[in-house]
């Protein structure tokens, strides 16, 4: 089966720093993968890449086996990104946000407008039909997921998705991810709270320094750092360079 | 151990209002401004030192009465100008929460703030007024001392006004719509009066000289003579005991009975503006089909929506108006109000353009979506487009039957123009600028000026045209090194 996600020899410099360097994953369809790393190890790059909004400096990226280099349309077309700070319309109302949404994905109006307010329906939107510039942190989130689900994407990438969500919005969307992973939706994320990543992953990626250092279930993590280890130790070891260097300032 | 101490009193937020203020319109170029302050303030200084020889004929007849009707208009143009400050202390600062939910009462919160925006909206006018009080003083008129009280009564006068009318739009209209009203008010205001100093000249002669005729009888001049009280804003000015005494107590009274009885509505305000939810819509029933029309309503929906953006544009439509004067009373100016509004909608077209491409808010989304850069961005100029292309066409309807050489010479320099802006702005736009304005200005000059030599060269080539000169291909022809060179900017 093609993978939903395939990258090749990712490389990503900004100015002399380089933020991606060599980065080769891959992810089947139907796979919740986590990727973790700390501050400023190329995860965002490499998100950003994959959704076409940055170009590599070499390597290949393809999306349910459409080259996003070559065919970013086609790519595009299947792909939903959730930046970590989803920068939406202060003066759109949630409706006219996801009517603009789904008029750049072409859906069919009707369609469009029914799964529209299912969505707004099940995050809890339903009623509120003020602009979005009177919207909360944790509203404007779900608003941009509903916006990313709205297509239903064959692969979703998301930055940071629990930020600002209250508790039960924050377990509505690991449900909901975690579903979306069962009906066979490629669902990518990062996070910092590695709980999550320990509790709904199927496969976690840590990348350090714009490469993949360690990569596996959680069971073959274990196995690797020793019996009893938790994902925070794991990582904590793995990223121990940046953190003791972070912290010496 | 105890942190917590006594609040600190309004001097103390005073002062750090202004530090706030003059930061604000400084920057980092604090030392530059000083410096050319300086020289300006020199230059007027010695300037006034010539005038202020003999002030002693400012205090009677004409003189005076200009003076005074002078002295009106800038007190009317500092109410405009502290209604728009009073809008921004009020609502869009975002300090209020950390001011309100500390120890200081918000009675002193909002004085401090009311003297804030009075020292900020007297700023400017006292740069012109403070050395003519100091030449009147180096020759030995004390009395002028009393321009410096005044000037800040005068100042706290207007703040009050502006603070209460602000606070009475809250009350009719609720915050967030009050907002609104109040940034295109502003606005308007200022535009409003400048162009009712101008009504008399645009008048026909005959009604002028009615005017002129009644301003002499016995009925008017007590109303508007010398001696009436309309001119003792300026008489507190050059310290006259008496209208000093009535404008600084009327002026400061208004000022703390504002103060005083705002301070519930101002809290209510405040409160609103922040944390309450805006006035709820009906969700549309349909989604519209077809990416060409999502993009156009959204950016139509945005730019309807941006009070400050809707406020700009309407000025641009109110400074038409004295040319619509101009058309009735002369027709022979008919040629100049074409190219006119060329202008106009250009800058227009070239604002709405830019907002449109360079202000879009959510980059993310629109790059990673299944369609090109390059067709959502001729989208979006289209949008932009409409609103310029509405105010063209009642001036097209009116060419129509006018004379159809004129029509077109019209139409197709309006065309061009608007055709020039739109390519200019595809070809140099940087998404992710911002929606303000006052950013374009800074962000590339080079764009602002190829643009504007466009739309002069259209507005030209149309007046050339009008008046059948063969000089209008050449007109052109300039008008279309603009794009030809936003081009080459691309490329390069």
């Amino acid at each position: 089966m093609t993978p939903a996600l395939e990258i090749r020899g990712l490389v990503k410099r900004f100015d002399r720093q380089t933020a991606v360097d060599g980065l080769d994953i891959s992810i089947a369809q139907g796979e919740l993968h986590a990727i973790l790393g700390p501050n400023g190890a190329g995860k965002t790059t490499t998100l950003r890449i994959v959704a076409g909004l940055l170009r590599p400096d070499a390597g290949t990226v393809s999306v349910m086996g459409h080259d996003v280099l070559s065919h970013p349309e086609d790519a595009k077309r299947v792909l939903a990104f959730l930046p970590d700070d989803p920068l939406l319309y202060a003066k759109l109302r949630p409706m006219e946000y996801l009517e603009f949404v789904a008029g750049l994905w072409s859906l069919d109006p009707a369609t469009a407008r029914s799964r529209a307010a299912q969505l707004l329906e099940w995050l809890g939107l339903a009623d509120r039909t003020e602009l979005i510039e009177g919207f909360s942190r944790g509203m404007r989130q779900k608003l941009a997921l509903a916006g990313a689900l709205i297509h239903e994407p064959r692969v979703m990438i998301l930055d940071e998705p629990l930020t600002g969500l209250d508790a039960a919005a924050a377990r509505q969307v690991k449900n909901l991810l975690v579903e979306r992973a069962k009906a066979g939706v490629c669902v990518i994320l990062t996070t910092h709270i590695l709980e999550i990543a320990e509790r709904i992953a199927q496969r976690i990626s840590i990348i350090r320094r714009g490469r993949i250092v360690a990569q596996g279930t959680m069971a073959e993590l274990r196995a690797s750092a020793g019996a009893g280890a938790t994902l925070e130790d794991i990582f904590l070891e793995i990223t121990r360079e940046e953190t003791t260097g972070a912290a010496g300032g | 151990m105890r942190l917590a101490g006594r609040a600190p009193g309004w001097r103390w937020l005073l002062a750090h209002e202004l530090r706030l203020s003059w930061r604000g319109q400084g920057g980092k170029a604090v030392g530059f401004l000083l410096a050319i302050l300086a020289i300006f303030w020199a230059f007027c200084h010695a300037a006034a030192w010539f005038v202020m020889r003999d002030p002693s004929r400012l205090g009677s007849g004409g003189a005076l009465v200009t003076a005074g009707m002078i002295t009106w208009f800038v007190v009317l143009l500092i109410v405009a100008t502290a209604f728009g400050l009073s809008i921004i202390a009020l609502f869009e600062r975002n300090d209020l929460d950390l001011l309100l939910s500390s120890p200081i009462p918000a009675r002193t919160v909002l004085a401090v703030r009311g003297i804030g925006v009075a020292v900020q909206s007297l700023g400017f006018f006292a740069l012109f007024v403070i050395p003519f009080a100091n030449g009147a003083m180096a020759h030995g008129y004390w009395r002028f001392a009393a321009a410096y009280p005044a000037m800040l009564a005068l100042g706290m006068g207007a703040s009050a006004c502006a603070f209460a009318a602000t606070l009475a739009l809250v009350r009719a209209f609720g915050a967030r719509r009050a907002r609104t009203i109040a940034q295109i008010a502003g606005a308007f205001l200022g535009a409003g009066i400048f162009l009712a100093m101008q009504s008399f000249n645009f008048l026909p002669r005959a009604t002028q000289v009615k005017l002129i005729m009644l301003s002499r009888s016995d009925a008017a001049q007590a109303m508007i003579g010398p001696e009436s009280v309309l001119w003792w804003p300026f008489r507190a000015l050059i310290g006259d005991a008496i209208p000093f005494a009535a404008v600084t107590i009327a002026c400061v009274g208004a000022f703390v009975l504002v103060v005083v009885r705002a301070e519930r509505l101002f809290l209510e305000g405040t409160k609103e503006s922040i944390t309450s939810p805006a006035r709820r819509a009906r969700p549309s029933a349909e989604f519209r089909a077809g990416l060409a029309r999502v993009v156009i309503a959204k950016e139509l929906r945005l730019i309807l929506r941006d009070p400050r953006l809707i406020s700009q544009m309407l000025l641009q439509v109110l400074y038409l108006i004295p040319l619509f004067a101009i058309l009735v009373r002369k027709a022979t100016a008919q040629d100049l109000l074409a190219p006119t509004i060329i202008l106009v909608a250009s800058t227009l077209a070239g604002n709405l353009a830019w907002m449109t491409m360079s202000g879009e808010e959510s980059p993310d989304l629109v790059g990673s979506a299944p369609v090109s850069r390059e067709r959502v961005l001729w989208i979006k100029v289209l949008a932009a487009m409409a609103i310029p292309v509405g105010i063209c066409v009642p001036f097209l309807l009116y060419y129509a039957t006018v004379s159809i050489v004129w029509l077109a010479a019209f139409a197709a320099c309006a065309a061009g123009a608007l055709a020039s802006c739109a390519v200019v702005q595809i070809w140099t736009a940087k998404p992710g600028s911002g929606r303000d304005l006052r950013k374009r200005a800074q962000s590339s000059k080079l764009v602002n000026l190829v643009e504007f030599f466009s739309a002069a060269g259209w507005a030209f080539a149309c007046w050339l045209m009008m008046r059948g000169s063969w000089w209008a291909i050449a007109a052109i022809a300039f008008a279309l090194v603009s794009p030809a060179s936003a081009w080459l900017l691309r490329r390069s």
